[in-house]
């Protein structure tokens, strides 16, 4: 995962997705142990407050678990409520964002269906190279 | 007792450690030297020891040895207080330790040349030279310790004591000490003296004779005399050395 | 456990360097000490570690006053710009010296540092360069483990992977046994990720002292056409504004409401470095 000092989002909140992000995608399988604080903290060069605080959130949300004096594991089940997590934020995060900006350039509703039809097939293309890979 | 006393001691005790290394070297070569031409040509050679060159040497280690100490005790959490301790308990111990060492070699020469040269040469110590007195033996190196003593602290203090005014003084300040104090000595005694002929009928040079009467036995008439006096010019110099470190500030 | 500077002022001949300076520095947190140059953070460090003596005020470290003080004084370290080693004295002696004086400093790991560093402990420490130099007062402060570690412009010199190999260090060691580190720099953005309180100084007085949260929740920028940034930014408190064409963005303090801000203007939130520039900047360089 990668932190953008620049970025408007803070980078507490940057942590906490940084570690959704590597859960969706098997990095860290659930039950086990995710880096601590301090390794984090070292890693990003962040206040280990930040990262404690980007954690927090993660635990709050019951995808993270502390145990103690073992450190901090994932969730049994916290593939599945990201999952659900993400998808109500889809909308939010990519839908909008996208009618905006399709809005400004002036694209219309059918073209951009057209694009997305584009994008979903060449996704299948993709899809087909790694599995030959 | 106070944690940092030890390390701030031990740490401007090492500042001396390679100047007495090299400064015993070469007194023990030269006394060495002195005595072994002394045996060869049969000649009588008087040497005064090491004990008035250990002053000199200490006098200048004062000089040296304040800036540094001082950068590296504000550098390690050494309180002024706990650095000028510090440094009082090294000259103490420095001025002993070369007295002692100084008399311990005089007399070691001194019994060398009157064991193998005939006209018994006089390895004096500072103390023999100046002072001629009907003492014992016991009684003569006692002094002899004390004297050098005294004179080792006194050298040391003064030396620091320049080298902290200096430190604490301005450029301007510096150069008024620096050029004042020379030129003070060689001018103004001559001009006093001219007025005192010409206008005051030389009333000023026989209050100078009346006082320097009283004065001079006072301070140098005698053994004690001397070295109380040594004593308490440690104890001024180092009064007015710490007046002038209790505010000094890094530079 | 804290150092409380309490209404410090100091002034060197006619200039005031410090103004009435109070500021409490909390255990085991990483402050960022910051102001541009002349502002006073030198001054404020060397008085704190009785370097320099307060015209006026005090300087408490857990409770006990620390001018002349040395139990309060064995509980910080500080390494500034100026080198106060002797002229001779070797980077390995330094180490054991400082040994002697803080019986805390972890020699072993001050020469596996400095190994990390390519820091030569046979060379003479006023003989290195400026980068060297630094590092050689980094290594002594990362090793020597007292409460409170102040370092004035610890990456002078430093290349990109020194300074890096440095921020890592300091946290590692920070997460391993958290202690109070007071960083003093004009280099914030490449820091402000590392700080979780800062105070800011500017002209010898205390701009600010809060957390950085706090601190960047304290304003926004928002930037949009001339127009419609003038009339959302009318009777609000702007810092300064900047316009780039018809582009303008102004830095203002307060909070956004939800739903306040009109179409087309774009809202961002400040970070340390510029937040430091919009309340810092004299009025010529506006």
């Amino acid at each position: 995962m990668e932190l953008n000092f620049n970025s408007e989002r803070p980078i507490f909140q940057q942590i906490a997705e940084g570690i959704e992000d590597s859960i969706l995608s098997g990095v860290f399988p659930e039950e086990s142990q995710i880096p601590s604080i301090t390794e984090f903290s070292v890693q990003y060069k962040i206040n280990p407050a930040t990262a404690l605080k980007g954690i927090n959130l993660l635990v709050d949300e019951g995808m993270i678990y502390k145990k103690r004096g073992l450190g901090m594991f994932v969730a049994q089940g916290a593939m599945e409520a990201l999952g659900k997590k993400r998808k109500a934020g889809f909308y939010e995060k990519f839908v909008a964002s996208l009618v905006k900006e399709a809005r400004r350039l002036g694209i219309g509703k059918e073209e951009l269906d057209v694009m997305l039809e584009k994008g979903f097939s060449e996704g299948e293309k993709d899809k087909e190279g790694e599995v030959v890979l | 007792m106070n944690k940092k006393l030890v390390p701030s001691f031990r740490f401007q005790l090492a500042d001396y450690r390679f100047g007495i290394l090299i400064y015993y070297t070469v007194v023990l070569s030269l006394l060495a030297l002195t005595f072994f031409t002394a045996l060869l040509h049969k000649g009588v050679v008087i040497s005064s020891g090491a004990s008035a060159a250990s002053v000199v040497f200490l006098f200048v280690c004062g000089l040296c040895a304040f800036k540094e100490n001082f950068g590296m005790s504000l550098q390690n959490g050494v309180s002024r207080r706990t650095m000028f301790t510090a440094r009082l308990w090294v000259t103490v111990g420095l001025s002993a330790g070369m007295a002692i060492l100084d008399e311990a070699l005089s007399r070691f020469f001194g019994f060398l040349g009157e064991a193998f040269l005939k006209d018994a040469a006089v390895y004096s110590t500072l103390f023999d030279q100046i002072f001629q007195g009907g003492w014992s033996f016991g009684e003569v190196l006692l002094l002899s310790v004390t004297f050098n003593f005294v004179l080792c602290l006194a050298a040391s203090a003064i030396g620091y004591f320049i080298t902290l005014m200096f430190y604490r003084l301005n450029k301007l300040g510096k150069i008024l000490v620096g050029a004042g104090v020379p030129v003070f000595f060689m001018v103004v005694p001559p001009v006093l003296e001219v007025l005192d002929n010409a206008i005051f009928g030389e009333v000023l040079q026989r209050i100078a004779r009346r006082v320097m009467g009283f004065l001079l036995p006072l301070l140098f008439g005698g053994v004690p005399n001397v070295i109380g006096t040594c004593f308490a010019l440690f104890l001024v110099f180092s009064l007015f050395a710490w007046l002038l470190l209790r505010k000094a500030v890094v530079k | 456990m804290s150092i409380q500077i309490e209404n410090v002022s100091k002034g060197f001949g006619q200039v005031r360097a410090l103004d009435g300076v109070s500021a409490v520095l909390e255990e085991n947190k990483i402050y960022g000490l910051l102001g541009r140059n002349g502002a006073g953070k030198s001054t404020l460090l060397n008085i704190v570690t009785n370097r320099l003596f307060a015209d006026s005020g005090q300087v408490l470290v857990d409770g006990q006053r620390v001018a002349e003080n040395d139990d309060a004084l064995s509980q910080i370290f500080l390494t500034s710009e100026k080198t106060y080693y002797p002229e001779s004295m070797k980077v390995k002696d330094a180490f054991r010296w400082t040994r002697n004086f803080y019986p805390s400093f972890d020699e072993a790991f001050a020469l596996r540092l400095a190994g990390s560093f390519q820091l030569n402990l046979n060379g003479k420490i006023r003989g290195l360069s400026t980068g060297y130099a630094s590092i050689f007062k980094l290594v002594t402060a990362l090793s020597v483990n007292t409460p409170y570690v102040l370092l004035d412009e610890p990456v002078l010199g430093l290349d990109a992977n020194h300074r890096d190999l440095f921020y890592r260090v300091l946290l590692a060691k920070y997460g391993e046994k958290p202690f109070t580190v007071v960083l003093s720099t004009h280099l914030i953005e490449e820091v402000s990720s590392v700080l979780e309180d800062v105070v800011i100084l500017k002209n010898g007085r205390v701009l600010c002292a809060d957390s950085q949260e706090n601190l960047l929740a304290r304003g926004y920028a928002v930037s949009g056409t001339s127009s419609l940034v003038d009339s959302y930014i009318a009777g609000k408190e702007v810092l300064s504004v900047d316009s780039l064409g018809g582009l303008r963005t102004a830095y203002v303090l307060g909070k956004v409401e939800p739903g306040e801000l009109p179409q087309g203007l774009e809202l961002s939130r400040l970070n340390l470095q510029k937040l430091f520039i919009q309340l810092t900047n004299e009025e010529g360089e506006k």
